[in-house]
């Protein structure tokens, strides 16, 4: 935060805790690239840079009341980005271990080649994966057809192993809706609510 | 929900604000309102007969400043932790654990010896100091917890084991001045003890007691 924007931004809050919607509305806007700025020098490029950002700003909504005008503003905002993003960090990291733990296909159907492509049709499969976006469609064509770890595919494409199982889960998703069946990909791994659901219905 | 949107949301929301007090004054009305606790606690408990003689004695004055001392700076740090981009540094982050373990170490050293553990399993049954110690508490703690929950806290667990830690310092403070046992083993189990008791459990309890909803 340059000295002109610490000045210009403490001056729009000090408006804003007098109710002034507009200079809130300025502030929180002139926020945002900053936010952003900081998650991306310390953690990079990651899918939930907006996540932070936007926790960030309710963080700063309810703690608008803590800021002494006496004091910079920018020690105080780092200081709630900071935290927004630690808090962003331990989250993706559960989530991230949940999904490792969930890697293994608890009911994959066992069939042979020739069996699977009695059932399936390769060129509607074909067509549905060139309907998909390109990096999903990427990311799922590494992991099922070129059985590449997720851990390689996150390298390659700059994104977090996290981000790349999601995106995964996404295409299968959407190839299942594009086929219409929804058995049609036996073999890609269930997503966590669709696992949850299949032992529900085995322990019923 | 877009960026934009939750902007537009926040906007509507926001109306003008009472500015919370720098955490120095914040501070400086906690002292105020743990000093009153203090007295009133002597009073109700009646002051201890020797207290003129002791305040000659080093040892008890310098136990009474270690006390005073685990208080005003864990209280010091709960304020700080409370308000953002005023968190203390990463030294004196261990300001209030470096206090109480000098007064530990003041209490332990002349126990030292081949005796210790026959004289510390020989402490009397005394739990009066530590009722004592929790009833002055009270007011420190329930002001100190009513003003964070009015500020921003994110480290809740470590803002709350300040804040116990602090108003259990103002308590045991105000115990030396109530309580006439001066042995070291005493001082030990039952001035220190229930105070780390109490840090130990707020500090479990901190998300709980802390959380804005």
């Amino acid at each position: 935060m340059s000295p002109d924007q610490e000045v210009r931004l403490s001056a729009l809050m000090r408006r804003a805790h007098t109710g002034d919607e507009a200079a809130y509305a300025e502030l929180l806007v002139a926020l945002v690239p900053l936010a952003r700025r900081v998650v991306r020098a310390r953690v990079g490029v990651v899918p939930w840079i907006d996540d932070v950002v936007q926790t960030t700003l309710l963080s700063v909504h309810r703690a608008r009341h803590t800021f002494d005008a006496d004091r910079a503003l920018g020690p105080w905002f780092y200081a709630i980005v900071r935290r927004r993003l630690i808090d962003m960090q331990r989250h993706e990291g559960r989530l991230s271990r949940m999904e490792v733990a969930m890697d293994t296909p608890t009911d994959v159907a066992v069939t042979s080649p020739a069996a699977a492509a009695d059932d399936v049709d390769l060129d509607l499969v074909r067509q549905a994966l060139a309907q998909l976006p390109p990096r999903q469609r990427a990311i799922v064509e590494a992991i099922q057809l070129r059985d590449e770890p997720t851990r390689s595919v996150a390298a390659r494409l700059d994104m977090s192993q996290s981000a790349v199982k999601v995106a995964a889960h996404r295409g299968y998703r959407a190839l299942r809706r594009l086929l219409g069946a929804p058995g049609s990909l036996e073999a890609a791994p269930p997503t966590a609510r669709e696992a949850r659901d299949a032992r529900c219905k085995q322990n019923s | 929900m877009q960026t934009e949107l939750l902007i537009a949301r926040l906007v509507r929301q926001a109306g003008p604000v009472r500015v919370l007090p720098p955490p120095r004054i914040v501070l400086a009305r906690w002292v105020l309102v743990s000093m009153v606790a203090m007295v009133a606690g002597i009073a109700w408990y009646g002051i201890r007969s020797d207290a003129g003689t002791q305040l000659a004695s080093p040892s008890f004055l310098i136990r009474a400043l270690l006390a005073a001392a685990l208080a005003t700076v864990a209280a010091r740090h709960a304020v700080s932790w409370s308000v953002p981009g005023s968190e203390p540094g990463r030294l004196s982050r261990v300001g209030p654990q470096v206090v109480l373990v000098a007064w530990a170490c003041v209490l332990v050293w002349p126990l030292l010896g081949p005796a210790i553990v026959e004289r510390v399993a020989a402490v009397r049954w005394h739990p009066q100091c530590a009722w004592q110690m929790a009833a002055v508490a009270v007011a420190p703690a329930a002001w100190m917890y009513w003003r964070l929950r009015q500020a921003a806290p994110h480290a809740l667990g470590w803002t709350s084991v300040h804040a116990a830690l602090a108003a259990a310092g103002v308590g045991a403070l105000a115990v030396q001045w109530i309580c006439g046992l001066d042995g070291a083993v005493h001082q030990l189990v039952w001035h220190v003890g229930p105070l780390l008791v109490v840090a130990g459990a707020t500090g479990l309890a901190g998300r709980s007691l802390l959380r804005q909803h």
